[in-house]
């Protein structure tokens, strides 16, 4: 069934529909949530109570929105809040530096491997970079849909882009060896 | 390195980032026990308790998406006709409202004297919506709908007034000048 | 040709107005006691005279009566509501069309400070401002501190926020709300989007 219809029967409250949604979308807001608050328990917590407030608020989600923007939006909120009343462990930037040196030394790069030595770079971002490069690289939203998640301007978000972009660049080339 | 190196070098990024995770399968499954243990927005079975009548418009609109399924929004704000040719200094405004479990539903407002006798609205639409078209002159209208003869309710789809003068907020509607319609 | 037309449809239009405001006050007379009555004739007189929209007054009137509201209460709703009017229109302009006058007095009665329906009208330039005023007293409705409202749609009126930018804003403002966003929050990141503002 397609998102659309799933939405529709959802909106009306069937729930079955809305379960299917939540299964769909949930890896997405997984990721895009780890890598806001950088733990992830924290993360779970607020996946899920992303998908109850969205359930909750479902009976007035208006057609010809894209439901994954909406969600995305509710998330984006959960995830700032989060992140300024959690107590959480602060990466430290030497942490960072010597991961990436160590992962940078090993060959061939496994994938898990690659993974967390991405996630390490991409978690040393500040958080509005990071949001801004998460939602454009790794869940492929355009800048239109960006704007209306996070609530930003569309040049503000390219120079953010641009910022995170250029932060990342050298250590993603020592991950890479490029 | 030339731009189309450094965007794939972003994009490959971003692909590692979406490799999946082992940890997700037990969160989803606690997710969707949570999604099923919420309060139900739509009762399943009619109630003699009070609760709020509108609820039950949750479930008979399944029914309705399944009978009809036309891809016209089930609630929706006021809608104003195109104005006519001519100079006419009113507009046919919609109104529509989803109420399966009424018994009768009717539109008050500034332009009826909040008589909840004058404008009585019709079902529609396999019986879960009531609807009526009323002309009202160009400018701001404050009216509510009366349900069962004595609950007055806003209508969900429009912006709410300001005033309680009587402990009771309205909704409102503004009607355009010229030849828009909404 | 073309104005005879444009004075016979006036004349109608009067006249349906008057047949309008006649029917109106018969309602009145029909559904209030005679004190109560008399009390809100002397303040529809003041507003007539004053030429402030008079049709805002006898509608809380006959709500007041269909609702079963006493006639004091009625009385002083009614008396409110003028001081409102009196207060929009002073805050707006005597150029402003009588509904701009009615949704500055809804802002006004929400809260919203004469100085800030000032900025609003100075932002808009000649745009109207029914709707946005309308929206401004929506948004206060459903939690957004009124100092904030305002702000936010003293922002879009700089943006030329059109009617149906007004009405999104509303509508996505009331979803974020329902979704858990703090309404101070919803209101400031929804303007944003729809001015391009800064990050």
């Amino acid at each position: 069934m397609t998102d659309e219809a799933l939405v529709a029967r959802a909106v009306e409250g069937d729930v079955d529909a809305y379960a299917a949604l939540a299964e769909q979308y949930y890896s997405s807001c997984a990721r895009i949530a780890r890598r806001m608050l950088r733990n992830d328990a924290d993360a779970e917590d607020v996946v899920q109570e992303t998908f109850l407030r969205a359930f909750r608020a479902i009976g007035r989600f208006e057609r010809g929105r894209e439901f994954r923007v909406w969600l995305f939006t509710i998330l984006v909120n959960q995830c700032r809040t989060a992140a300024t009343s959690r107590k959480r462990r602060h990466l430290r930037f030497s942490d960072d530096e010597a991961a990436i040196a160590r992962a940078a030394d090993e060959r061939p790069i496994a994938v898990v491997e690659e993974k967390s030595a991405v996630s390490i770079a991409v978690d040393s971002l500040e958080p509005l970079l990071r949001e801004a490069f998460v939602l454009k690289y790794v869940e492929g939203l355009d800048y239109a849909e960006m704007a209306t998640i996070t609530g930003a301007g569309i040049s503000a978000l390219k120079m953010r882009v641009k910022r995170a972009c250029d932060a990342l660049r050298p250590k993603l080339e020592a991950i890479y060896h490029e | 390195m030339s731009d189309v190196d450094d965007e794939e070098l972003f994009e490959r990024a971003g692909a590692a980032l979406r490799s999946p995770s082992a940890n997700d399968a037990a969160a989803r499954e606690a997710l969707v026990h949570a999604i099923r243990d919420e309060p139900r927005r739509s009762p399943v079975t009619t109630s003699r308790k009070a609760s709020p009548w509108w609820m039950a418009f949750a479930a008979a609109a399944v029914a309705f998406v399944a009978g009809l399924g036309t891809g016209r929004s089930m609630s929706r704000p006021p809608s104003v006709a195109k104005a006519g040719s001519g100079d006419s200094a009113e507009r046919r405004v919609e109104f529509v409202f989803v109420a399966p479990a009424a018994r009768n539903v009717s539109l008050v407002g500034d332009f009826n004297g909040w008589d909840a006798t004058a404008t009585p609205m019709r079902r529609t639409d396999g019986r879960t919506t009531w609807s009526v078209a009323v002309p009202l002159a160009a400018g701001r209208h404050v009216y509510a709908f009366v349900v069962d003869g004595n609950d007055w309710v806003t209508d969900p789809q429009a912006p709410l007034s300001p005033e309680q003068w009587f402990g009771q907020r309205n909704s409102v509607v503004v009607v355009p000048v010229g030849d828009r319609g909404s | 040709m073309k104005g005879l037309r444009t004075v016979v449809l006036s004349s109608l239009i009067i006249a349906f107005a008057s047949l309008a405001a006649g029917a109106q006050e018969a309602r009145l007379r029909g559904s209030l006691d005679a004190e109560t009555l008399a009390n809100v004739t002397k303040l529809t007189d003041s507003a007539r005279a004053e030429s402030l929209p008079v049709d805002p007054l006898i509608g809380v009137a006959l709500e007041g009566a269909q609702r079963h509201a006493p006639g004091g209460r009625i009385v002083g709703a009614v008396r409110d509501y003028l001081k409102a009017l009196r207060g929009s229109r002073s805050a707006l302009g005597n150029d402003a069309a009588p509904s701009e006058i009615v949704s500055g007095a809804g802002a006004l009665l929400s809260g919203v400070s004469p100085d800030a329906l000032r900025r609003i009208r100075d932002a808009a330039t000649r745009r109207p401002l029914t709707v946005s005023l309308v929206v401004l007293a929506d948004l206060i409705a459903r939690g957004v501190p009124k100092d904030t409202a305002a702000r936010a749609i003293e922002t879009a009126a700089r943006a030329n926020a059109r009617d149906d930018d007004y009405s999104a804003l509303r509508r996505y403002v009331e979803q974020d709300i329902l979704a858990g966003a703090s309404p101070a929050a919803a209101a400031m990141l929804r303007v944003r989007s729809i001015t391009g503002g800064p990050p």
